[in-house]
């Protein structure tokens, strides 16, 4: 089994489980506790934090909050920033459906907010010149703009986007989604000066039900859940030990230099040629044209048949890949690809395929192969007319 | 004093010398829909009743869904005697005085006697009853149409007497199964589920079959099918949804025959296979729910090439004159709706033509058939089908 739906999820590693026991089983104690396993088990969970810091670039001041989820730490960002004083808010209308909708229901909550959302470009790329528009009418007090598509793998410019913040509404909120990007692309965000960045441990092998957020300044957050004061007072809820301790050994294995980036951007490269050149000529092949994509994430149109029907020709032959936002694709259409002008036969089309640190050259071009062969399969069925 | 539901059935007292038949089917249907909850259930003359349970709401919830039960009331069983009667009419409007404030209020006695060998005419004792309830509760008024409060007093041939004041509402009809078993052609879509509720309803007993071709079309198209059959199966009671993979057929129709003829093509290959499951599984008709015009497979001259392939089963369409908007009601009321307008596609739409044949002949579509291995891809079919047993009970 080819597993190239990293996007959506991945396997857990053989270290994290091992953490995942450990933490549960032999040293499961409550790291709110007073005796000295309690408390070690706190200062642990600071290493971690600690250690999240260093690969963001930022120095640790008690700035990381421990979630449930990614979904919550965004939720968190902007409802625990949004205030009845605020005017408007900014929105990419690339954002995952967890930013996506929480910036919607603003809107029941506080009617008199005004919520915009910056257009994608073709290239999967916000649009800066509307952002800079947007930021120049003023009022703006929030802006929310993903690091990586999830569903296109196209990588918003944060420099540009943090300069823009600074000349034209300094004192902003800027909020980051870095689900997609977090240990994945080269990041720092001490540079950029960002106040709010989400990540997600079950996008790098980590366990699922973990999130966070890095907060440049914690303080200004308002809880949107109570209960016994854990994480600063903002996200009460004992923590979960075991899976940040798993996340720990899952971020132990990732290396965010050049060399890991630059052999996925070959595996990147290697299948998109592979597959132009396996794939029968007549068959239309459309993948986004930006030189500043995630070497992990490969949207592609296959222009003229579903993509639906290719996702279940390739699982019976062993490979998994995804249409779209494997979270969105309950509902019909894909929001993202139709902003950035795709024709409703390239968003039926539309396949994600999404790699992780664990992918190898003899799995880039297997699953190339397999996916080259169910395209040409539906493409002689459909074209198939004896009379 | 003892609390039961009383249930009251319609429509099978027409039926003469079959009423046993019919009245023992609709008391297994209400054993079989209860059989998870604790209660008891019991058949007197002419009504059915629940006694000894715990949740009264869940049970009639349950109720409701019952096809052949006309209305059902909660009612306190007494044994039949003229002073316990007065005693205990008497203790429900005091427990209702603790409830609301009767000041002003009308009020009527209403007794039916079942029982001729009770001493009393109705109407007699409706009035002596009313004024022992006025003489204790003055504030009250005597009002014969419209009261505020409608007692009724039922005394039935088991000696026994039962008192309560409103009726509610079940979904009437003939009880499921009494006109044997037929197979409904569920497609995912808004009209068919309706379709089989309205012949459920008429005591027809649904079986499903749906046409699948994975993979144009999805494993979540699948889930939706059986998640409709599951809705169906609390009006219908179990139920068998058969699962016939029709991938093939498709793609052999979409090589071989012209693409305008693919619907209608389809439709008779559906219908052929549909009746041979009805012959293997004794059922006696088929369903679908089409309504006339409503596309182009369902315009006069479409039904009737389609129509045209069955030899013996009839094809019944409950839905046939009604408009989409009548359809969309029934389907909300009977809670398949809002599965039904899930996006997964039921049919694969890859193959089906920009403009279908509105007015296909018989003739044509045989021709266009004689290039397919018309009974292999048939039989094949048949042979791969996956049955599942639904029951949401």
């Amino acid at each position: 089994m080819i597993f190239f739906d990293n996007a959506s999820t991945t396997k857990l590693c053989d270290e994290a489980v091992d953490s995942l026991i450990k933490y549960s089983v032999q040293k499961f104690y409550n790291p709110s506790s007073k005796y000295k396993e309690g408390v070690e088990n706190f200062n642990a969970i600071q290493n971690v934090k600690k250690y999240i810091c260093e690969i963001l670039g930022v120095e640790f001041k008690n700035n990381i909050i421990f979630t449930g989820s990614a979904t919550e730490a965004s939720n968190l960002a902007i409802m625990g920033s949004v205030r009845s004083s605020f005017k408007k808010m900014l929105f990419s209308a690339g954002e995952h459906p967890s930013v996506y909708n929480t910036a919607l229901n603003l809107k029941t909550k506080y009617p008199n907010l005004t919520i915009e959302f910056v257009n994608l470009q073709k290239n999967g790329e916000i649009n800066y010149l509307e952002l800079e528009n947007l930021l120049k009418t003023g009022d703006v007090d929030f802006i929310s703009i993903m690091h990586v598509s999830n569903e296109t793998g196209a990588i918003n410019n944060l420099e540009r986007i943090s300069q823009l913040r600074k000349k034209y509404a300094p004192n902003a909120i800027l909020h980051i989604d870095g689900v997609q990007g977090f240990g994945k692309i080269p990041t720092n965000l001490q540079k950029l000066d960002i106040d709010f960045y989400t990540l997600s441990a079950h996008k790098l092998h980590g366990p699922k039900g973990l999130g966070a957020l890095y907060c440049k300044n914690p303080s200004k957050l308002l809880p949107q859940i109570w209960g016994g004061g854990q994480e600063y007072n903002i996200r009460s809820g004992t923590e979960n030990l075991a899976s940040i301790m798993a996340f720990k050994s899952a971020l132990d294995l990732i290396d965010t230099t050049s060399q890991t980036y630059e052999r996925l951007k070959n595996f990147a490269n290697i299948f998109k040629t592979n597959l132009r050149i396996l794939v029968n000529k007549n068959q239309k092949l459309k993948f986004i044209e930006n030189e500043n994509l995630s070497p992990y994430i490969i949207s592609l149109s296959v222009v003229g048949l579903k993509g639906e029907t290719l996702l279940y020709m390739c699982d019976e032959k062993g490979l998994l890949i995804s249409t779209g936002s494997a979270c969105s694709s309950k509902k019909s259409g894909n929001r993202v690809l139709e902003n950035m002008g795709y024709s409703k036969e390239e968003v039926e089309g539309s396949l994600r395929i999404s790699f992780s640190i664990k992918t190898t050259l003899n799995e880039v071009n297997q699953g190339c192969e397999i996916l080259a062969n169910c395209i040409n399969e539906l493409y002689e069925k459909i074209k198939n007319k004896r009379r | 004093m003892k609390k039961v539901i009383l249930l009251r059935y319609g429509e099978i007292h027409l039926k003469g010398r079959n009423r046993g038949y019919f009245e023992n089917l609709l008391l297994n249907n209400i054993k079989s829909k209860l059989k998870n909850i604790k209660c008891n259930i019991l058949r007197i003359a002419g009504r059915y009743l629940i006694t000894d349970f715990e949740d009264c709401d869940l049970i009639i919830k349950k109720l409701q869904s019952i096809f052949g039960l006309v209305s059902l009331s909660i009612a306190y069983e007494i044994e039949t005697n003229e002073d316990l009667i007065n005693k205990t009419v008497l203790s429900i409007f005091q427990d209702l005085e603790e409830k609301i404030n009767l000041e002003q209020k009308t009020f009527k006695i209403n007794v039916t006697r079942a029982d001729k060998t009770f001493p009393f005419h109705s109407d007699t004792f409706s009035a002596s009853v009313g004024a022992i309830v006025l003489n204790a509760f003055p504030q009250l008024k005597v009002k014969l149409k419209n009261p505020d409060i409608d007692l009724l007093i039922e005394i039935r041939e088991n000696k026994k007497t039962y008192i309560y004041f409103d009726k509610v509402n079940c979904c009437g009809g003939m009880p499921v199964g009494c006109s044997g078993e037929g197979l409904l052609l569920l497609s995912g879509g808004i009209d068919s589920p309706v379709a089989g509720y309205m012949m459920a309803k008429r005591g027809l007993k649904i079986n499903a079959i749906h046409f699948h071709s994975f993979p144009y079309t999805s494993l979540q198209a699948k889930e939706k099918v059986l998640t409709l059959a599951n809705k169906l199966s609390n009006y219908n009671g179990k139920m068998k949804v058969f699962m016939v993979p029709f991938t093939k057929i498709q793609e052999s129709i979409h090589a071989n025959c012209d693409d305008s003829f693919m619907i209608t093509i389809m439709r008779r290959i559906m219908l052929r296979i549909a009746e041979k499951i009805c012959n293997t599984n004794n059922y006696k008709a088929i369903v679908t729910g089409e309504s006339l015009g409503q596309v182009a497979s369902q315009t006069i001259e479409s039904i009737t090439v389609t129509n045209n392939v069955l030899k013996v089963v009839p094809l019944l369409r409950p839905l046939i004159g009604m408009d989409k908007s009548e359809i969309t009601k029934i389907a909300k009321n009977i809670d398949t709706f809002e599965t039904s307008i899930l996006p997964y596609e039921d049919c694969c739409t890859v193959f089906l033509p920009k403009n279908p044949v509105i007015k296909p002949t018989i003739e044509r579509a045989e021709k266009e058939e004689s290039f397919l291995n018309i009974n292999d891809l048939i039989e094949e079919a048949i042979e791969k089908t996956e049955i599942i047993e639904i029951d949401c009970n």
